[in-house]
């Protein structure tokens, strides 16, 4: 039988907890993060001086993409689809 | 209506000829080509009655023409008199609707046909055209005539083209289909699925990858296979983020739920089920028990019929209604969706059974006009939104702006390559573009929203909490918002003489006070004519009370209620059998039940209805302990005591009896039973005023915030609650009428809305939607109440709409900004107060963002502006500040709650810059510098440190950087100073969060914290346990249904279950672990550290917001992990020795002194604007 699980993290008022709030914030600040250290290694890639290599940058970008994703949802779920800030 | 459509070109005056020579004249005023001559073929000579409505003197000729963009109207007048079928007609009025509306036909129709017999003689008094319509409108708004005339069902059937007993054939029900279009609501503009997509697409992350990709493929880079693989991550991030997006209008779902998916109807003598989508006016539908309504109809046969229609009015309580086929005029103020022979779509039948002919389908029915108000209002940024989106992009130009200028300076003039240049570019714009704004900002509006719920305010839009902080209108309903929406009966008149009830709520208990002596209940008893009443309104009566844990609550009609409760109070008991029933009816304004009452053979009948139609149904009055006539001055008495209670704003009633064996054999009809009627006396009822609401309108006056009344009841009833609640602050408070302000322009409207405080009474949703429009015009920000589906208009347009989340439709709750819990008014009070709290945080938080940028800034203009001047904050470094000190802390600060005093200061204006050029100035060239000479003093202690630089020397003799800024290459000294640089940048903002937590407070007093704050701070402390680990609730995945979509996201969940299942585990050693601990340490532990944070205000005052310490722990940790973990080789840092990092604490150390000193002369008095 497959199962699926109730979220009980929400207030009793339907309301999203605080952790939910800042986790959703701070995953897509460190997404924006990810992306722009992706930039500057790609950057780096110029002189070889980039600690990483290709895959390691395409996997920062997938992260990042994750982690975006990731908070997005969480704010969606919470908030619908209004027009945020 | 009329007075609207009518236009002075298309009066005619002095008609004459025959009624064919009429019909030409007015027809030649028509833009209609050949209008008479459509009319004439359509009538001819056997229909011509039919065509021409003709009663007292009026005639009204009406045609149907297609395409028709809006209905015209065509008055003439003749004072001699036209002849037409043995009829003298003196006003003809030609009507001609759009085909495709007969809904808004017979609205007409039936609106001019009670209208104008009764402005007859005044119509045909005017010469002038502008008088003429003066008139028509003046009428139009007088509540003494009647609303409606009533058609007859033959009538009916003429104009929809309809056998209202075989219906409609199939085939003109498919023509029709094909001309009206399918019974469904449509939807309005959406924005297309492509542009969402690319929308999507290029977000401000979807950006950022963009750049990284194109970065690929630049000279000297070179990976354009990398450059692939991130274009693919753009795709497959930009088609989820809009299937995420891609969702349907709510409002619109609801509303079209409401509607029936499937009727009964009589098509070519038969009756058929269809679809409702496929209803067409004409059709004759079958209406049972529990039905939805499926379009707006005419009820042609009808049975014992309750209508509810919550979802169109709000009201809760079922309404009756009836077959009604006399061309009568239906007397009093009616609005179209009140009237008592018609059923409108999205209501239901929730009683009896009935037969309807449909008149309005899809857009054209109430419903459905609501749908399209609905939409067609555009949802307007607020002003939050509008300022931050100014703010952003203006920081990002500047931003943008100078890193060019540094990009060229650096590419042309120093010597690195374009792309190390474009390093540098990146750096600046990072470090100047706040982007832990929008998402802090986004947190603080949520956090406002956690807080409001807690206050029974539930924020649907996160600008909206905001926008409650400048709110300075607020306009509000009456019942239930600033009353308790049940009834009372608080005075009775029997006898000459008046008695007063006590009591609270439905309980049944309270005192009868007869001249200020209290009525025992036994003299109650004695008292005939006052025990009769008791013995009417308990019986005339369809409510019952039930207990609802130490409460009551009303099963029924809440004024029925109160009288049963009143009833109770005088100890009323007995047993009674109902022979029959006459229900309540609008138009005949009263109600009355035959009985059979225990030791009484003979029925008796019990009546309850407007005073001044019971009076004229009753000749004779139980006066003492006896019948007697009724005389004049009874009648003159009962008057005055009727016109002393609603003078008061109490909802008044009449009671009345009849007995004795007249009664047998006569049938149970209103017409025979209820006159000669014994009249027993009156009782006033009230719905009391929210004990809360006064004291919120106290707060309301003293924050500036007006409150205008607008409510549906009576105006001496609305005076009566505006005065109790404090309304108008000891002003003279000015009540208007929807009918008065329907006669006024909207610059006489605006200077009402201008004055003080107003009430509105009387008033329709049209007239709310006009009043918030011209307030929003006058540069209010308005806050409005609403409940019903016609109020969604008013809602939408508001700046914040705001719901009633217990007697609230589903549709005014989608409409709304905000849903208020408890439907009371000072829930909105303390809303505002939240959002004037998050204003504050907003610029908080910003002003402690914008201190950290000269910082990041600085060091870049040294080191390009200054040759030989090393580096002291690279990229990498920039992006840790951002990352590290700016999200978290911030949000911190984002979370404050509402500081005293906020709610004793006016509203801040809607245009108040949430970040002036003097803000800025401030930001960078005070505070800034001030934690930018910080790190530079660190930096250079360090250059000490390392023997490199010594007091008096200048930068050149701090450790370089590496040439081309290749870090990598980088020496360990230098690794030091950035390490040595950057610290600080983190421990002065630490002293920055917590002294922004107030603007004038000392962070070392024991004000600090408000009290309340403190004592539930303390409270939470002492009551804290460890959670219990629960294992989660799994529910049998069948019963959700298994459809391949949510399969997938069960499996989806599985695996994610599966992959936590580590953690878990250890969470739960954690918590079992706590468990077991909490007796021996943890409550007593916790105990004692509320009961030392008592004591010690200083340490409460630092660790009272837990997300800044989080935040500030959460920054300690990021350091350690950049200077001693392998994510130093990624950001550049090297460890120092511990002496440095003790003394990078010498700026926090600073920083609070300089504040403390500032927040002192603030509390003295001085603004001192100039420190930031």
């Amino acid at each position: 039988m497959i199962t699926t699980v109730v979220d009980r993290r929400r207030d009793d008022r339907g309301t999203p907890s605080r952790l939910q709030i800042v986790s959703s914030a701070f995953l897509t600040k460190l997404a924006r993060h990810l992306g722009l250290i992706a930039c500057l290694l790609i950057l780096g890639q110029t002189s070889s001086r980039s600690v990483a290599g290709q895959i390691g940058i395409f996997l920062l970008i997938v992260l990042a993409a994750a982690l975006n994703a990731t908070g997005r949802a969480l704010r969606s779920r919470f908030y619908g689809k209004q027009k945020l800030l | 209506m009329i007075a609207e459509l009518l236009a002075p070109a298309k009066i005619v005056f002095n008609l004459k000829g025959d009624f064919s020579q009429v019909i030409d004249t007015l027809g030649g005023q028509s833009s209609i080509p050949g209008l008479a001559a459509q009319w004439r073929e359509k009538a001819g000579n056997q229909h011509a009655d039919r065509f021409s409505y003709i009663g007292d003197g009026v005639a009204v000729p009406h045609l149907r023409i297609e395409n028709l963009a809006v209905p015209e109207l065509i008055l003439g007048l003749s004072r001699d008199g036209i002849r037409f079928n043995n009829h003298v007609i003196k006003v003809v009025l030609f009507l001609v609707t759009p085909a495709e509306q007969p809904a808004q036909h017979l609205q007409l129709l039936q609106r001019i046909c009670s209208l104008l017999p009764a402005i007859r003689d005044e119509l045909l008094a005017q010469q002038n055209p502008a008088r003429l319509l003066q008139v028509v409108a003046r009428a139009e708004q007088q509540s003494a005539l009647p609303t409606y005339m009533n058609l007859t069902q033959d009538q009916i059937g003429f104009e929809l083209q309809t056998d209202l007993t075989n219906g409609l054939t199939s085939g003109e029900a498919a023509a029709r289909l094909a001309r009206y279009g399918p019974n469904v609501l449509r939807r309005g503009y959406r924005t297309p699925w492509h542009l969402k997509l690319i929308r999507n697409l290029f977000s401000f992350f979807a950006v950022l990858l963009w750049m990284a990709a194109l970065l690929c493929f630049a000279p000297g880079v070179d990976l354009p296979q990398l450059g692939v693989a991130i274009l693919a991550v753009i795709l497959i991030n930009g088609i989820f983020a809009f299937l995420q997006e891609h969702k349907s209008d709510r409002a619109l779902e609801i509303l079209q739920q409401l509607i029936a998916q499937t009727c009964r109807v009589i098509r070519d003598g038969n009756m058929v089920e269809i679809e409702a989508g496929e209803l067409v006016p004409g059709d004759v539908v079958i209406l049972e028990e529990g039905d939805l309504v499926p379009a707006d109809a005419r009820l042609v046969e009808a049975v014992e019929v309750e209508v509810d229609n919550s979802s169109l009015t709000g009201e809760s309580t079922p309404a009756h209604r009836y077959k009604s086929d006399q061309p009568v005029l239906i007397s009093g103020r009616f609005l179209w969706i009140e009237l008592p022979n018609m059923v409108f779509s999205g209501t239901s039948l929730i009683r009896g059974r009935a037969r309807a002919v449909v008149f309005g389908t899809g857009m054209n029915t109430e419903i459905g006009k609501i749908a399209n108000l609905t939409q067609q209002i555009q949802i307007e940024d607020s002003p939050l939104q509008k300022q931050l989106r100014t703010t952003v992009y203006a920081i990002a130009a500047i931003a943008g702006g100078l890193g060019l200028v540094f990009l060229f300076l650096g590419w042309l003039v120093a010597g690195l390559t374009f792309l190390e240049a474009f390093v540098f570019f990146i750096g600046l714009f990072v470090a100047n573009v706040p982007e832990g704004l929008l998402p802090t900002v986004t947190l603080s509006l949520a956090m406002g929203v956690q807080r409001m719920a807690k206050r029974h305010a539930l924020v649907k839009s996160l600008p909206s909490v905001e926008t409650l902080g400048c709110t300075t209108v607020i306009c509000c309903d009456k019942t239930g918002t600033l009353t308790q929406n049940l009834m009372m009966v608080t005075e009775l008149a029997v006898d000459g003489r008046w008695i007063s009830v006590s009591g609270v709520g439905y309980q049944p208990r309270g005192d009868f006070t007869l001249d200020g002596k209290l009525l025992p209940v036994e003299r109650i008893s004695r008292w005939t004519a006052l025990r009769r009443l008791l013995e009417c309104a308990f019986i005339c009566n369809n409510a019952r009370l039930e207990k609802s844990g130490a409460d009551y609550r009303v099963i029924g009609d809440p004024t029925e209620g109160a009288l049963v409760c009143l009833s109770e109070k005088a100890g009323l008991r007995g047993t009674h059998l109902r022979l029959h029933l006459n229900p309540f009816e609008s138009i005949r304004k009263r109600m009355s039940v035959v009985v059979k009452v225990d030791r009484r053979d003979e029925p008796t009948i019990y009546a309850k209805g407007a005073p001044l139609e019971m009076l004229r149904r009753c000749d004779r009055i139980l006066f003492g302990n006896e019948a007697r006539p009724l005389t004049d001055a009874d009648r003159k008495r009962i008057t005055e005591e009727n016109d002393s209670m609603a003078s008061r704003g109490l909802r008044v009633l009449a009671f009345a009896y009849r007995d004795g064996e007249e009664l047998q054999g006569i049938p149970y009809t209103p017409e025979h039973i209820e006159d000669h009627l014994i009249f027993l006396g009156l009782a006033a009822l009230s719905d009391p005023v929210r004990r809360e609401v006064p004291g919120a309108i106290r707060a309301c006056h003293s924050a500036g915030i007006r409150v205008i009344m607008i409510t549906g009841d009576y105006a001496l009833t609305a005076l009566t609650i505006g005065k109790q609640i404090g309304l108008g602050q000891d002003s003279e408070i000015r009540v208007f009428t929807g009918a008065e302000i329907s006669e006024m322009d909207d610059d006489q409207v605006r200077a009402v809305l201008a004055q003080q405080e107003t009430l509105f009474a009387r008033v329709a949703p049209e007239h709310k939607l006009r009043i918030v429009s011209l307030l929003k015009q006058m540069g209010e920000i308005v806050a409005v109440t609403g409940d019903g589906v016609n109020d969604a208009p008013a809602l939408k347009k508001a700046d914040i709409g705001i719901a009633m989340g217990l007697r609230g439709t589903d549709v005014a709750k989608e409409a709304a900004h905000m849903i208020l819990t408890d439907d009371n008014f000072s829930s909105i009070v303390a809303a505002i107060e939240e959002g004037r709290a998050i204003f504050e945080n907003i610029k908080r938080f910003m002003a402690y963002i914008f201190n950290s940028n000269p910082q990041e800034m600085y060091p870049y203009i040294f080191w390009a502006l200054f040759p030989g001047v090393p580096l002291a904050m690279t990229v990498m470094g920039v992006l840790a500040v951002d990352v590290g000190t700016d999200l978290i802390p911030a949000m911190g600060l984002g979370v404050e709650p509402p500081e005293e005093g906020i709610m004793d200061r006016p509203p801040r204006q809607r245009d108040e810059k949430l970040l002036s050029l003097k803000f800025i100035l401030r930001s960078y060239f005070v505070q800034g510098t001030l934690l930018a000479l910080s790190c530079y003093a660190t930096y250079f202690y360090m250059g000490w440190v390392l023997g490199a630089w010594r007091p008096g020397w200048n930068f050149s003799a701090m450790p370089q950087s590496p040439i081309g800024l290749r870090l990598q290459e980088a020496s360990q000294a230098y690794l030091q100073t950035l390490t040595a640089y950057f610290f600080p940048t983190v421990t002065t903002q630490i002293a920055n969060v917590l002294c922004k937590r107030s603007s004038k407070t000392s962070l070392f007093s024991r004000a600090f914290l408000t009290p309340l704050r403190r004592r539930d701070s303390l409270q939470a402390i002492a009551a804290w346990r460890p959670p219990r680990y629960t294992t989660r609730v799994r529910i049998d995945y069948h019963v959700k249904g298994a459809t391949e979509f949510v399969a997938a996201r069960a499996f989806l969940a599985l695996a994610v279950s599966l992959l936590l299942l580590p953690f878990r585990f250890v969470w739960m050693l954690i918590l079992q672990l706590m468990t077991a601990l909490e007796r021996p340490l943890i409550a007593p532990f916790a105990g004692w550290l509320a009961r030392f944070l008592e004591r010690h205000h200083v340490v409460f005052n630092l660790i009272s917001n837990p997300l800044i310490d989080a935040g500030i722990l959460f920054e300690l940790g990021l350091c350690y992990l950049f200077f001693y973990t392998p994510l130093s080789e990624v950001y550049y840092f090297a460890p120092v020795p511990w002496h440095v990092y003790i003394f990078a604490f010498h700026g926090t150390i600073l920083l609070l002194i300089f504040e403390e000193i500032k927040k002192y002369y603030r509390r003295k008095g001085y603004a001192l604007e100039v420190l930031g």
